[in-house]
């Protein structure tokens, strides 16, 4: 079976657990997407209120979500 | 400042993310960055990467080309004098921090079925990944891991891909690496620089390490800056 065919039929799959499964995966994508966009925009200059703004949350949510683990700022770059 | 290290220097910085990965662990710290400088030749060696020399200026290839690779450490050997060789300062480490090899492995499975589970509905997680680093860098996407078993500080975030974040007291040592070679009058960064920046910094692991293992230090940084005094005349 082609690599094409597999895709289709497994995209195709009521099988719950394929399904579900591809739920966690793509949440944690989302999940490493949205801290590094943050990440980014922090690093950009970004304020809190504007990046939940773009992300359509609110402010203490996203702030409360990364701060905590945004990079510390570079002191080189100080 | 990477453009100033030699190509010794760049392969115990390469090290130590080897180190870190091998042992499993989601951050380099400063013990990794010691564990490099205990080895002779890492692998990563073999990849030619020259300083630069419009950086470097006059005679800033000494470092890089001349006896810093092609002979073991000096670093190592002074390390291994002193009581810090490799074996035990890699005891030491997983003594501290663990070794998390097989759990590494576990987390790396989980990505591949990520990759097979997202590739079930259309996506190419590679493709995104290589999308995502074109802007911002290799191992800038991490995927967390949703349900930590273990809530390190670290380990949610950090785990899975292929790149190891340095801690900021190991960044801090690599600085400290560039003010020791500055301090000097140098305008290189070699293995020695990056052992005296860990004995500068001296509140990281690494620093708690060589204080267990009863080093010298004072006696290890004047070797240090003996070395390569020698090595610059």
């Amino acid at each position: 079976m082609t690599e094409a065919t597999d895709l289709a039929a497994a995209a195709g799959s009521t099988d719950p657990r394929v399904g579900l499964r591809a739920v966690v995966a793509l949440r944690r994508l989302l999940e490493g997407l949205e801290r590094l966009q943050v990440a980014n925009a922090r690093a950009k200059g970004w304020s809190w209120q504007e990046i939940a703004d773009a992300l359509e949350v609110t402010r203490q949510g996203v702030h409360k979500k990364h701060a905590r683990l945004m990079p510390m700022q570079d002191p080189r770059e100080g | 400042m990477f453009e100033r290290f030699t190509k010794g220097a760049r392969s115990a910085v390469i090290g130590a993310q080897q180190e870190a990965r091998e042992l499993g662990h989601t951050v380099i710290g400063t013990e990794h960055v010691l564990l490099a400088l205990t080895t002779d030749a890492g692998p990563a060696e073999a990849t030619p990467s020259r300083a630069d020399p419009r950086q470097a200026g006059p005679g800033g290839d000494r470092g890089g080309d001349r006896g810093d690779e092609r002979s073991p450490s000096a670093v190592a050997v002074l390390l291994r004098d002193a009581g810090a060789d490799r074996q035990r300062v890699r005891a030491a480490i997983v003594a501290h921090v663990g070794d998390r090899s097989a759990e590494a492995t576990a987390l790396a499975d989980r990505d591949a079925e990520d990759a097979a589970a997202l590739k079930a509905i259309g996506i190419d997680l590679n493709a995104v990944r290589a999308a995502i680093e074109e802007n911002f860098g290799a191992g800038s996407l991490h995927l967390p891991q949703p349900a930590p078993k273990k809530k390190g500080i670290f380990g949610r975030f950090y785990a899975g891909s292929g790149h190891i974040p340095f801690s900021p007291r190991a960044k801090k040592v690599l600085e400290l690496s560039l003010r020791e070679a500055l301090r000097l009058k140098h305008n290189y960064i070699a293995r020695e620089h990056i052992m005296l920046g860990i004995l500068r910094e001296g509140e990281g692991l690494a620093a708690l390490i060589l204080a267990e293992l009863e080093v010298d230090t004072t006696r290890l940084r004047a070797d240090l800056t003996d070395a390569l005094s020698a090595r610059a005349a």
